[in-house]
């Protein structure tokens, strides 16, 4: 159309400057580079299992020594709030 | 980089660099934010490169990740200039504050291109993307249609639509000495 026919050929088209593709490629060896290995990537997965698995650990432990505590000491079974019964108050 | 990979991306910059530099500068309107974005463009290209094999997907693909890479740039240039905030802003606040220093333009037309970039730069964003590929970069409705991915009536309609806005935009600032120079260049089609 005669109208926007106008403002286009008011733009040039303009090549792209070669430092461009030379900045691309400076970017892509260096994403290579910091990027971990596989290895790298097993050790990590490792130590987030291990963590995981102390963190299970400690917490069952607790809620064992926990509940065999208040067994001892009282007739009355305390609110345990890791238990799923412990909404259950006995008096 | 392997060897075969570094060819692909190669002759991939080589065939879509040019437009892809060419349409961000229709959004950002100046060299340097136009080759950060068209860098950013093909180490997006590079990192999805094995999914994309067909070549008319491929130009599609590549145009949806210019529009957004420019959009985005722009939100994050607005942003920082705003010192850094993380508060949403509407792509439609762009036109009136950028600087306008488009090298594909001639000095002695400047003043008006830059006028009406601004107002198109206010349509909404399908508008402006249709505006831009039919009546800036020259594509036809069909092609603007395939890489807009919507039917070429879709496309006709927003064309429409966008004249009829950038009509009424252009009649709100008539009193501006410059968008009334800018009309001359949109013809009375427009107005």
């Amino acid at each position: 159309m005669k109208s926007f026919d106008q403002i286009q050929s008011k733009f040039k088209q303009t090549e792209v400057s070669p430092f461009v593709w030379t900045r691309i490629q400076s970017q892509i060896e260096n994403d290579y580079s910091q990027q971990p290995t596989s290895l790298a990537r097993w050790q990590i997965v490792t130590v987030a299992a291990i963590v995981i698995t102390l963190n299970a650990w400690g917490l069952f432990s607790f809620n064992r020594i926990h509940a065999t505590n208040q067994n001892s000491n009282s007739t009355v079974v305390d609110y345990n709030p890791y238990s799923p019964y412990s909404l259950i108050r006995y008096e | 980089m392997m060897e075969s990979e570094q060819w692909d991306l190669e002759s991939i910059y080589n065939t879509h660099a040019k437009w892809v530099y060419n349409l961000a500068l229709h959004y950002l309107w100046n060299k340097e934010d136009a080759e950060e974005v068209t860098q950013d463009v093909f180490i997006k290209v590079h990192h999805q490169l094995s999914k994309f094999r067909a070549e008319s997907q491929l130009k599609t693909w590549i145009y949806r990740i210019t529009v957004n890479s420019s959009l985005d740039h722009i939100k994050a240039s607005k942003r920082a200039k705003r010192g850094g905030g993380l508060f949403f802003f509407s792509i439609n606040d762009e036109g009136a504050e950028r600087a306008f220093n488009h090298p594909g333009v001639d000095i002695e037309n400047q003043e008006d291109v830059e006028a009406i970039m601004r107002q198109i730069a206010l349509l909404p964003r399908k508008q402006q993307e249709a505006l831009i590929l039919n009546k800036i970069e020259g594509h036809t409705i069909i092609e603007t249609a395939e890489l807009m991915n919507l039917s070429g009536k879709t496309i006709e309609g927003l064309i429409t639509k966008a004249k009829k806005n950038l009509k009424e935009n252009l009649s709100h600032h008539q009193d501006e000495n410059n968008i009334l120079s800018s009309k001359n260049i949109i013809g009375n089609e427009i107005i």
